[in-house]
C-alpha cells in the first residue's frame, strides 16, 4: 500500500507542475498563437479529467466497501469515541455523501460543486483522524477495503494530498472554463 | 485564483471544523467521566513511596513473576527471553529459555510465561502448548498429555493441573477448564462457573488468578463487578462482587453473518482492568471513578481496589500515579512492595504499613 501513496503523491507533483508552467506561459505565451492555446486547454483539461476520474474511483470505492460490510462498519464506528453516536446514522450517511459527490463529479455542470464536495470531504476525514490520534484514549479502526491496510499517518499523507487535487482541480475547472469563454469571444 | 472561490475553499474549511467540532464537543470523550455510585476507602497519597525505577530495553513487557527478591520480566514478542533482576536494579541478566520437544514456535506472541520459583511455565494457548521447568536450567518440557482444545489462559495450579479458560464450541460461550497430567479426561469444561449474559464470549471475559497462599482461585470478570472464588478442584467456593453497582456487562454487540463474526459495536466498557493476587488479597485496577474521589487524581492515575478473598470483603484502595505520562502497564505485589510496570519503565513502590493496620481492622 504504501507504494500506492507514493505513486498517488508523485501524481499531485507532476499535475501541480504542469499546472504552474501552464499558468506561467499563458502569461507570457498570450499574443501566441490559438493553436498553442488550444494545446495549453487540453492538457489542462485532461490534469482535470485525471483529478476528477481519481476522485470518483476513491469514492465509489470507499462508498462500495462501506456499504457491502453494512453491518462490520457501522459497528467499527461505534467503537470510536468521536462517533459512537451517531454510528447508525453515519454509517449510512457518509458512503451516501460519497456517491452523491462521485455522481456531481460525473456530471459536467456539477463538477464545481463536486470538486468543492470533495475537497470538504477529504478534509473532514483528515480533522477526524487528526481527533483521533490526538483526543481518543485508543485509536480503533474504521476503514474499509484496500485502505483499511493503511496506517493512521498513511492515511493522513493520503488525505492532505486529495485535498490538494481538489484545490488543483478547481483552479483547473475555472482556468479551463474562462479559457473556453476567451477563445469563444476571440 | 478568484476572490470568490478562495472565499468557498473557506467555507468549506469552517463549516467541515463546526461539525468535527460538535461531534467532539458532545462525544464521550468531553463528557465528564461518571461517576459510579459507590465510595472508595483511599489511602493518602503518602502511602505509596516510591524506592527505585528502572528503564527497560522495551515497553511491549508484563512481569512474569515475582518473589522476595527478584523480579521476572518477559517480553511479549520475545517469548524465550526472560529478564531477571533484584529489586534495586543492581543486579539484573537475561535469560533465555530452552524448549525441549518443539520443533517450530506459532503465534510467537501467544506465549505467556509465569516463574514461580523452583518451576517455571509457559503456556501459548493458540499452538496450543503447555510447558514447564525447573529455573535451575530454565529447560520447559511438556508435562501434560495433548489436547485439541484451544485456551486463551492459562493457570497452573499444580505440577499436575492446570486451570484453563477456554471455547466450548459445544456451548459456543467461554468457559473455564481444568487440565491435569494424571486424572482422565485429562481435559474437562468446567461449565456453570462463568454466567453468560450476552454473547458467552465478551460478556464473561475476564482475568484468571491463582493464590499459591489460599489454594484457590480467583476468576474476575473485565465487565462486571463480580469475582468468582474456587478451590483447585475448580468447585466454586462462592462469588464475591467488587464495589461498584456493573452486575450486568455493558458490552453492545453485532452478528456479521457474511463472515461468522460477533464483534463489539461501541466503545469498550471494561470496568475492570489489570488485577493481581498476593497471598488473600485481589488486587483489581478499577476504572470506574467513585462518589469520593477527586477527578483530577482519577484521570492521573489508576486506582486499584484491594479485596481480602477469604472474606470476600473490600478492604481499601489506592492510587497509582502515571509514570513519567505513561499509565500502568501491568503490576504485582509481593508483601508491602508493589512492581509496577509503565510501558518500559519499572517501578518499585512500597505500601506504606499503615495499610497492615486497616487489614486488622477488618480481622477483628
Amino acid at each position: 500500500m504504501w507504494t500506492g501513496n507514493i505513486r498517488i503523491y508523485v501524481t499531485v507533483q507532476v499535475v501541480g507542475k504542469t499546472w504552474m508552467g501552464a499558468g506561467f506561459c499563458e502569461v507570457d505565451l498570450r499574443l501566441i498563437t490559438k493553436t498553442s492555446r488550444m494545446k495549453l486547454k487540453l492538457t489542462k483539461s485532461v490534469a482535470l479529467d485525471i483529478i476528477v476520474f481519481l476522485f470518483m474511483v476513491l469514492f465509489i470505492y470507499a462508498a462500495a466497501t462501506k456499504l457491502f460490510e453494512y453491518k462490520e462498519f457501522e459497528a467499527q464506528i461505534g467503537k470510536s469515541p468521536l462517533i459512537t453516536k451517531y454510528a447508525g446514522t453515519l454509517a449510512w450517511l457518509v458512503p451516501g455523501i460519497e456517491l452523491i459527490t462521485a455522481a456531481m463529479l460525473f456530471v459536467p455542470h456539477f463538477r464545481l460543486v463536486g470538486l468543492y464536495a470533495s475537497f470538504s470531504l477529504m478534509f473532514g476525514f483528515t480533522a477526524y483522524i487528526i481527533f483521533i490520534l490526538t483526543f481518543s484514549p485508543y485509536v480503533p479502526c474504521s476503514c474499509g477495503g484496500i485502505l483499511s491496510a493503511m496506517g493512521w499517518t498513511a492515511h493522513l499523507v493520503f488525505n492532505i494530498a486529495f485535498m490538494l487535487l481538489a484545490v488543483i482541480g478547481v483552479i483547473l475547472l475555472v482556468t479551463v472554463s474562462k479559457n473556453e469563454n476567451q477563445v469563444s469571444y476571440s | 485564483m478568484e476572490k470568490k472561490h478562495i472565499l468557498i475553499f473557506i467555507g468549506c474549511l469552517l463549516s467541515v471544523t463546526l461539525v468535527m467540532v460538535a461531534l467532539y464537543a458532545s462525544s464521550p470523550i468531553n463528557s465528564k467521566i461518571f461517576r459510579a455510585n459507590f465510595d472508595r476507602k483511599l489511602l493518602p497519597e503518602t502511602a505509596l513511596e516510591e524506592k527505585n525505577a528502572f528503564e527497560l530495553e522495551a515497553s511491549s513487557v508484563y512481569i512474569s513473576g515475582v518473589t522476595a527478591d527478584k523480579i521476572y520480566i518477559s517480553n511479549t514478542f520475545k517469548p524465550l527471553n526472560l529478564w531477571i533482576s533484584d529489586y534495586e536494579f543492581k543486579n539484573t541478566h537475561d535469560i533465555r529459555l530452552k524448549l525441549v520437544g518443539v520443533d517450530s514456535l506459532r503465534e510467537p506472541s501467544a506465549f505467556r510465561t509465569t516463574v514461580d520459583p523452583p518451576n517455571f511455565f509457559l503456556s501459548n494457548g493458540i499452538m496450543p502448548i503447555a510447558m514447564r521447568g525447573t529455573i535451575d536450567s530454565w529447560e520447559a518440557k511438556k508435562y501434560m498429555p495433548d489436547s485439541s482444545y484451544y485456551f486463551v489462559e492459562a493457570v497452573p495450579i499444580s505440577t499436575s493441573s492446570m486451570a484453563l479458560k477456554s471455547y466450548s464450541s459445544n456451548q459456543q460461550a467461554l468457559h473455564l477448564a481444568r487440565k491435569t497430567a494424571i486424572d482422565t479426561p485429562y481435559f474437562k469444561f468446567k461449565y456453570g462457573l462463568l454466567e453468560k449474559q450476552k454473547d458467552g464470549v465478551f460478556c464473561v471475559n475476564g482475568k484468571l488468578h491463582f493464590s499459591k497462599d489460599l489454594h484457590k482461585l480467583i476468576y474476575l470478570y473485565a465487565y462486571r463487578n463480580q469475582y468468582i472464588v474456587m478451590d483447585t478442584n475448580m468447585n466454586l467456593s462462592y462469588r464475591g462482587n467488587t464495589i461498584d453497582t456493573f452486575s450486568v456487562a455493558r458490552v453492545k454487540l453485532t452478528q456479521i453473518e457474511s463472515k461468522k463474526l460477533t464483534m463489539a459495536a461501541s466503545p469498550p466498557t471494561v470496568i475492570n482492568g489489570l488485577s493481581c493476587v498476593s497471598k488473600n488479597y485481589l488486587y483489581n485496577q478499577s476504572l470506574l471513578l467513585a462518589n469520593n474521589e477527586d477527578e483530577k487524581v482519577f484521570k492521573k492515575s489508576a486506582v486499584i481496589d484491594v479485596y481480602d478473598i477469604n472474606q470476600g470483603i473490600y478492604v481499601f484502595s489506592f492510587h497509582v500515579p502515571k509514570y513519567r505520562n505513561n499509565s500502568l502497564s501491568d503490576f504485582r505485589v509481593f508483601n508491602n512492595q508493589l512492581i509496577a510496570l509503565f510501558g518500559r519503565h519499572l517501578v518499585v513502590y512500597e505500601l506504606n504499613n499503615n495499610n497492615v493496620s486497616i487489614n486488622e481492622d477488618f480481622h477483628q
